[in-house]
């Protein structure tokens, strides 16, 4: 291949927004995308009739590919000292064995990475989530702080067309769904301030794109265009350049290096299994918390026995999920659920920590009108209905549209020895040990989700009649999602970090690392936006040091 | 080998294990809420069509007494009352898309079935098979072995391995998909598929 001046490795919003800086300052970029490219029209979710069990373009063999490349140690057993936190659905729990049985990793494999599945929330971390460790005395304090970060932020709603109420977002906010406004009117009476999320997702014509149809099938890939994903927000805008070419169906496995030290190469397989080599003057690891550690530490060598860029011995260490609390509520009235976003609102009144908490940091809330999957009748009649004869049907009558899930996403507290490591066993289809992930909760997790169950039934207490169908936990459904953050920490001890705020790595002047893996804390919410602001910040930065040849090794 | 996996290779038969194992991951993963899996169906399942008995689309797959029982059973499962049930709808189709996604789907039905008839000659001995019950015996068999938690012993007493429970497990999802992704149960139901979007998403429903 031809050499470039930057090859980033991965399209999500860690590598699109870099992309798209750097494409547009002149450098030339290749960007290595272990998927394909998906056009919209693909996403046949809203478009057909049986749309429910339509096969859509991220649901294919392709995209399927490469998802289950992680494995698990025995985990946790959740016992009979947390019997609140069992995860139950339709009175019967869901995990039979009482253990934290895997960690679902869901990734889809595709330009624009975990944003074609994401529900776009685009909130902005709440400025003390920067400073944990000062502030609540616990995990670590980021390398940068939220008015650093401002700028950026603001830059990335920008280009996403974010809609929302919030930081002077550049379209107005989503009127409520109609079930939403059925959980905020009980918020309102508890005396908290829920309203509309700011969401990457256009409530109005924006460059190009139209507004969003509300059919809240947002995590199947948007066919309007609306949302607002990477693929068709940064990219393209890179593209316009000329400076970005793309290489689809490229298996990244590991970086090579020169006898000095620094970058040299990216190594990867091409869509017909030929080990093709990259090079590039600077080189970027965006391959999401669940592959950049393991491509760190695949690319281990004699002069780098413990992985690339891991003097420290913290790639891979401090990884953190989203701790969820989801309860699934069925309303004694028609609320027609199954029409909005995937998540129009938030609850932001226990994000900080408080004092009269058994718990340092906090969470958001906020109604899913999706209610995790729950669109249509198949979903209804396979998840919650009967399952045969007339009372199925009668079931399905009375009470399809009125699912509502409430939502909780707490912040989880990095811990070294969460983790992801090589695994010794499970390989990938070139041979190639997959990523063991690590992950348990500690005592501030459980009782933040105690916490969260709490709140939860405080809300259900002021609610309308309604019916209670499950009730799902992080702590027994451990669920990373696109969500998982950690692993390639940024700090300002190179002793006790990866890379720097920029996502440089310490031992390596010519590598960044800038996707979810270098959160040292998680904050709460979505991370991409957070992502997409750090990534654009890394692209000023390595547009002005590499006119200083900072770069290079040391 | 996992506490989980030892204790399913112990009571489920190697032919319907990897079956066995593509649902309960499926469903797992709906729980969990995750894209794609959410149906049930892993994403993949028939565009099911207006009409029952497409025999044409089970050619080389299922027998004629095969394809009726697949109707019959469906027909508990979804039964006709005021408004049509899976008599209406192509469950045959759906098996054979099912079918051809994963052989394990066919080795289920057919050590399920095989196994319903063993029971049935022993429970019901003077009839002739699942298609000679009465409605009300078909629905006394698809308690027992379906919703085994409900009240008879019948299930450990004639199915201890649980080969049963999850040969109707499969044929109920099979059979909801079919049926409630079709225009008659939109019907049903008054539900509008999203084709043209929700405009009027944040009035009370009846209006958009």
């Amino acid at each position: 291949m031809a050499d470039a001046d930057v090859c980033i490795v991965g399209s999500g919003p860690g590598g699109g927004p870099l992309a798209m800086k750097l494409a547009q300052a002149g450098f030339k970029v290749v960007l290595l995308e272990r998927g394909r490219r998906y056009r919209r029209e693909e996403y046949l979710h809203s478009h057909k009739q049986g749309w429910e069990v339509t096969t859509t373009a991220m649901q294919d063999d392709e995209a399927r590919v490469g998802q289950g490349e992680y494995s698990w140690p025995e985990s946790d057993v959740l016992g009979d000292e947390h019997p609140e936190l069992r995860s139950v659905s339709n009175g019967k729990p869901i995990n039979r064995l009482g253990k934290i049985g895997s960690v679902s990793v869901l990734r889809v494999l595709g330009l624009g990475g975990s944003t074609l599945h994401y529900q776009a929330l685009a909130e902005r971390l709440h400025p003390h989530a920067f400073k944990i460790h000062s502030r609540d005395g616990v995990g670590v304090d980021w390398p940068v702080d939220y008015d650093t970060l401002a700028p950026y932020y603001k830059e990335a709603e920008s280009i996403l067309g974010v809609s929302g109420p919030r930081h002077e977002a550049p379209l107005p906010a989503h009127p409520l769904s109609y079930a939403t406004q059925w959980v905020k009117r009980a918020s309102d009476s508890l005396g908290y301030a829920m309203e509309a999320s700011n969401v990457a997702i256009l409530s109005q014509p924006y460059q190009g794109r139209g507004p969003c149809k509300k059919t809240s099938g947002c995590v199947r890939g948007c066919p309007s265009g609306a949302k607002s994903s990477v693929d068709v927000t940064f990219i393209p805008a890179a593209e316009k350049t000329g400076n970005l070419r793309i290489e689809y169906h490229s298996h990244v496995y590991a970086v090579q290096t020169r006898p000095d030290g620094s970058a040299d190469a990216v190594l990867y397989f091409d869509k017909d299994g030929k080990e093709q080599k990259q090079k590039a003057a600077v080189i970027v690891l965006s391959a999401g918390t669940a592959e950049s550690s393991r491509l760190l530490l695949n690319s281990q060598t004699a002069q780098f026995p413990d992985g690339l860029a891991n003097s420290s011995g913290w790639v891979g260490r401090g990884v953190m999920q989203s701790m969820s609390v989801i309860h699934g509520l069925l309303a004694e009235e028609p609320l027609g659920s199954y029409r909005g976003l995937a998540g129009d609102s938030i609850l932001r009144d226990f994000m900080d920590s408080d004092p009269a908490n058994d718990f340092a940091r906090g969470y958001h809330m906020e109604v899913s009108q999706a209610g995790g999957d729950m669109l249509g009748p198949n979903s209804y009649a396979g998840r919650l209905a009967p399952r045969w004869g007339r009372k199925g049907k009668d079931w399905m009558r009375s009470n399809f549209g009125n699912y509502v899930g409430l939502v909780a996403a707490g912040e989880q507290l990095p811990n070294p020895d969460n983790r992801i490591q090589l695994c010794p066993v499970v390989k990938d289809r070139f041979g190639l040990p997959v990523s063991r992930i690590r992950l348990r909760f500690g005592e501030n997790d459980i009782n933040m989700m105690k916490g969260m169950r709490r709140r939860m039934l405080e809300f259900r207490g002021a609610l309308p009649a309604h019916s209670v169908v499950e009730e799902i936990y992080a702590y027994d459904m451990a669920y990373g999602g696109p969500e998982l953050r950690g692993g390639c920490r940024m700090g300002l001890d190179a002793a006790a970090s990866v890379v720097n705020s920029f996502g440089q790595c310490h031992d390596v002047p010519n590598l960044f690392v800038m996707d979810a893996s270098v959160f040292p804390s998680g904050g709460t919410g979505l991370p991409s936006l957070t992502i997409e602001a750090l990534s654009l910040r890394a692209g000023d930065y390595i547009i002005k040091e590499s006119r200083t040849g900072s770069l290079k090794a040391k | 080998m996992s506490e989980e996996e030892a204790s399913f290779r112990s009571i489920v038969p190697a032919s319907s294990r990897r079956a066995f194992l593509g649902w309960a991951g499926m469903t797992a993963a709906a729980l969990a809420g995750l894209p794609g899996c959410g149906d049930g169906t892993n994403g993949s399942a028939t565009q099911p069509e207006s009409n029952a008995d497409k025999t044409a689309s089970t050619t080389g797959l299922l027998t004629r007494d095969e394809a009726s029982l697949l109707q019959s059973i469906a027909q508990v499962i979804i039964p006709k009352d005021e408004s049509p049930g899976a008599e209406s709808v192509d469950v045959l189709g759906a098996f054979a898309h099912r079918a051809e996604l994963s052989a394990d789907v066919l080795d289920l039905f057919r050590a399920g079935a095989e196994h319903l008839d063993a029971i049935l000659a022993d429970l019901y001995p003077s009839a002739s098979g699942y298609l000679s019950l009465s409605q009300e015996q078909k629905e006394y068999i698809m308690s027992a072995f379906l919703d085994k938690d409900d009240g008879t012993i019948l299930h450990k007493t004639h199915d201890p391995d649980g080969l049963l429970y999850y040969f109707f497990l499969m044929l109920f999802d099979v059979t909801r998909s079919a049926f409630y992704n079709s225009e008659i149960a939109y019907r049903m139901l008054g539900y509008t598929p999203p084709i043209e979007g929700y405009p009027r998403y944040a009035e009370k429903p009846g209006g958009s």
